[in-house]
Formats: structure tokens, sequence, C-alpha cells
């Protein structure tokens, strides 16, 4: 279906668009609603078509098949449809809820400062990419899943090559036979790497979040095996990619905004402010895709069944309609909600977690950081089009204050991860 | 279970408008400005009030039995 593209649409999957899509992203918002007629393709960037679509009970999340998605998916969180979608999420999303994801507040914390400390210790220059925004999240998700930090390497690399799966195909051929065999490589590690960390789990459970998984129990109804190894794959990747980004995307924000910088600085309560503005001003979920699975229409498009749908949510979350000044990045904007974990029944299982990464991070940067300066040489964003963040980003400092950091309390989990 | 009817509430101060539960309940909950309420207070047992309760990714709400109080979502 999608073997070409018209111009605009194309021109998304451009690298030389890659550090500043937004133009790119008004002008299809000003067309959209709208049919790409070379693709089939109806693209939604208004903010109110973007809502209506997400949650549209005609819309499927299934897009096995459709052509919109290049690399071969497996039925995980992402593309299953209710009820088996409803089932997985409520099983899986008792891991995620704010009650116990409060608990890990001091392990987080403490993982910030052990990263600031390593870079302290180096010169007055930092990559923020591989010292702080990427290995933050791979922690945290590692021990709240209880994989051993030796492993971490080998997944930072699987979790990478597996982001390609949630990329729209915008320009055929663009993902090389290498990407699709590096995916399928990734893919066969994980699956290898839990199913013998479910093994070790069920024999003797821990306090981490595969324990809980493995015994969360609805009504008789359990995760099997396989159901099991691809949640984990999904928390790991989606917890990883996504929120490294929301880090980068932040501080690249505070950075580029230095009245903004010392605000947070200042007020520290605006962290998590802070936090909704970079979700809605430059969010590491840019787009997703969907599936009409019956009849509807979109303002006066007619979409029918089997049209694939690209959401962009990054257009929509600069939506003139409904943000003042959509193009200006301001903490403390208090606006109505963004797009940046989606809506409806898809709504980012993870986005408490996230939150909170997000807000511990952010705040601990505009903190610790002494006159940091972005080397803006340095900048590079990673190739993929749906999840948006920098892959190398170089910031220097006079100094890195890590008392700074306020510490909540002593973490009980991280004890017994360690254990 | 007995027959006492459901009684639905969302805390909005912790609603963020995901709109989960008008998906997974589209008769029982709706959006209003930007935050979930109940369509109606007191319901008859359904099986998808649970799951848009559980599903809640805020834990924002709660479904108690109208004449015990116990609470049946989200679990305690």
């Amino acid at each position: 279906m999608t073997t070409s593209l018209s111009p605009d649409l194309a021109r998304l999957a451009d690298p030389a668009v890659r550090p500043d899509p937004y133009g790119v992203l008004r002008t299809l918002r000003e067309a959209s609603p709208y049919t790409d007629p070379a693709s089939g393709i109806v693209v939604v960037g208004r903010r109110s078509d973007c809502e209506a679509v997400l949650r549209n009970p005609k819309v499927s999340s299934d897009r096995q098949g459709s052509g919109i998605t290049t690399v071969p998916q497996m039925p995980n969180l992402m593309n299953l449809d209710a009820p088996d979608h409803t089932r997985l999420r409520r099983l899986a999303g008792k891991a995620f809820k704010p009650r116990l994801v409060q608990q890990w507040r001091p392990r987080i914390e403490e993982i910030v400062r052990e990263l600031l400390t390593d870079m302290a210790a180096g010169e007055n220059t930092a990559d923020l990419v591989s010292a702080f925004a990427y290995p933050l999240p791979v922690r945290v998700i590692c021990d709240m899943l209880g994989v051993p930090r030796e492993d971490h390497p080998v997944f930072e690399k699987w979790a990478r090559s597996i982001a390609y799966t949630v990329d729209p195909q915008l320009v055929p051929g663009r993902l090389s036979i290498e990407v699709v065999q590096e995916v399928e490589e990734a893919r066969a590690g994980f699956v290898g790497y839990f199913g013998r960390l479910i093994a070790e789990r069920r024999h003797t459970p821990r306090a981490d979040v595969l324990s809980e998984l493995i015994s969360a129990e609805e009504q008789g109804d359990q995760l099997t095996e396989s159901e099991l190894i691809i949640t984990c794959i999904l928390l790991l990747v989606a917890g990883h990619e996504t929120t490294a980004n929301l880090i980068l995307n932040g501080i690249l924000g505070l950075l580029r905004h230095p009245g903004q910088l010392r605000l947070l600085r200042e007020r520290p309560e605006l962290a998590e402010a802070a936090v909704e503005e970079v979700l809605r001003y430059d969010a590491p979920a840019q787009m997703i895709t969907r599936i009409a699975r019956e009849p509807f229409t979109i303002g006066d498009t007619p979409v029918t069944p089997g049209t694939p749908l690209l959401v962009l949510l990054a257009a929509a979350n600069r939506d003139p309609d409904v943000h003042r000044d959509p193009d200006t990045f301001d903490i403390s904007r208090g606006d109505p909600g963004h797009l940046g974990f989606a809506a409806g029944p898809h709504f980012c299982l993870g986005s408490v977690l996230a939150r909170l990464e997000g807000s511990i991070a952010l705040n601990a940067f505009a903190q610790a950081f002494v006159e940091p300066r972005l080397d803006a040489e340095s900048l590079r964003y990673r190739p993929h089009v749906a999840v948006r963040g920098p892959d190398r980003m170089r910031v220097s400092f006079e100094e890195i204050r890590v008392d700074a950091v306020r510490v909540t309390g002593t973490s009980e989990r991280s004890v017994a991860s360690r254990g | 279970m007995d027959e006492e009817l459901w009684e639905l509430s969302v805390e909005r101060t912790h609603c963020q408008g995901s709109g989960v539960c008008v998906s997974l309940a589209p008769g029982h909950f709706t959006l209003r400005d930007g935050r979930a309420d109940p369509v109606q207070r007191l319901v008859e047992a359904e099986e998808a009030i649970l799951e848009a309760a559980e599903t809640c990714p805020m834990e924002a709400v709660f479904v108690r039995g109208s004449t015990s109080g116990r609470q049946l979502a989200p679990p305690e």
C-alpha cells in the first residue's frame, strides 16, 4: 500500500529535517486531515482530530500486514486491540501504578547521583546521551525488572535496534536488510535472556517487577510465558528510548532557553510542569500509526476500512487552537494537556514512571550543573522517525554539584535488588 | 457476589484525562473539560467497569459497593 509518498510526507523521514521537524509538522497539520494521494495514508495532525482518532473504537492498533510499518511485529501491548489488549494491560499495568512507582523514587535519585558523580569526576564536558540520559532509564527499568547491572550494555544495543519497529514506513526501502536483521537478532537475544530470567524468578521470586508480573493474576488469568517475555521487551524498550529522549529533549530545551533553566533552578517545584512542557514542545513520541477497522470520517475526510492513519502527536501538541504561542518553550504555561503519551486505550502504560524519572533528571540537571553550555556542533539526532531524540549531545560545565540534588530517603528497593 | 449496585467515582485531582476508562467502558465514563467523569454514579455490576478502573494509569477511577462501601477497584 505505502509504495510511494507525496513529498511533504516523505520530508518527515529526511535526515536533514531531524534537527527541527516542526516546520514540516506545521505544514502537515495545517493541510490535515487529508489522504496522501500517493500512499493512501490519512494524515491527522490537528489536536482535536488526533484525539478523536485515538479514542475512536472504529480504529485499530493491529497494524500487522497493513504495510505501514516495515519491520515484522510480534503481538504486544502496542499492536493489540481489545479484548487481548485489555487483558495484557490489566496484568502488566499492575507494576506501573502510581503507588508502586513512587516507591522507586529514592532509587532513581540514587542512580542520578551516581551518574552525576561519575560525570563530575571526569573533564568539564560530557556527552549527556551516553553519560546521563540513557544509563538512567536503563538502570531504573533493569533494576525494576531485576536484570543484573553487568547485562545492561547488551540491553542498550538490543533496545536501540528494536526501536525501529515503531517507525512508520515513510520511505520505501529505507529500512535496510541489515536493520531488519539487527531487529531479529535483538529479538532473539531478548527472548533467550528473559526466558532464563523468568525461569529463575519463578523458582526464586524477588522484590522486582518481573516477579510481580509472573504472579500478577486476574481471576485465575496469568500472563503466559511468551506474553511475559514480550511484555518485558516492550517495557524495557518503551521505558528506555522514550524516557532517555524525554530527558535529553528537556535538557536541550533548557539549554536553548536560559531563562527557563534559571526559572527551574530557582523554583524546583516546577520540575513536573517542565516535564509536561517537554512532552508538549518536543515529545519523544512524535507520531503513531493506526488502521481503520470500520468506515468513519475525520472532518470531511472519509476513511475506509483498512486505511492506514498517521497520527502526528507532535504536530497536535503545537496546535494553536489549543496552545497559546505553541512554538514557545515555557515550563510555567500550565496549558491544557498534551498528547505526549497519546490518548485512549493505548495511553502510555509507563507515564507515571516516565514523569517521575523526567522530573528528577531535569531538576538534577538544573540544580547540579554550574554554567552548562551546549556544544551545538556535537548535537546529532537518532535516525528513528517516530521516536525522536539526540544521539550525541555534549555539554560543558564549570562544575557539577552533586550535593545540590535532594535525596528523599533510603531505598529499600535497591537493597532488595542487590540481595 | 451479592446484587448490590456499584458506586463509581473519579478522583479529578489525579485524573490526567487519558481516556482509558472511556475507551474500556464507554457507557459509564465520559470526558468533561479534559477529565473523566462517571456518566451515572450508581450502576449495575459489569466487568468492563472493573477493567476501566484497573487499567487507569493514575488509579483515579474507583468502584465501591453501594451499600457495603467496600472498594472493588483498584485493589487496596
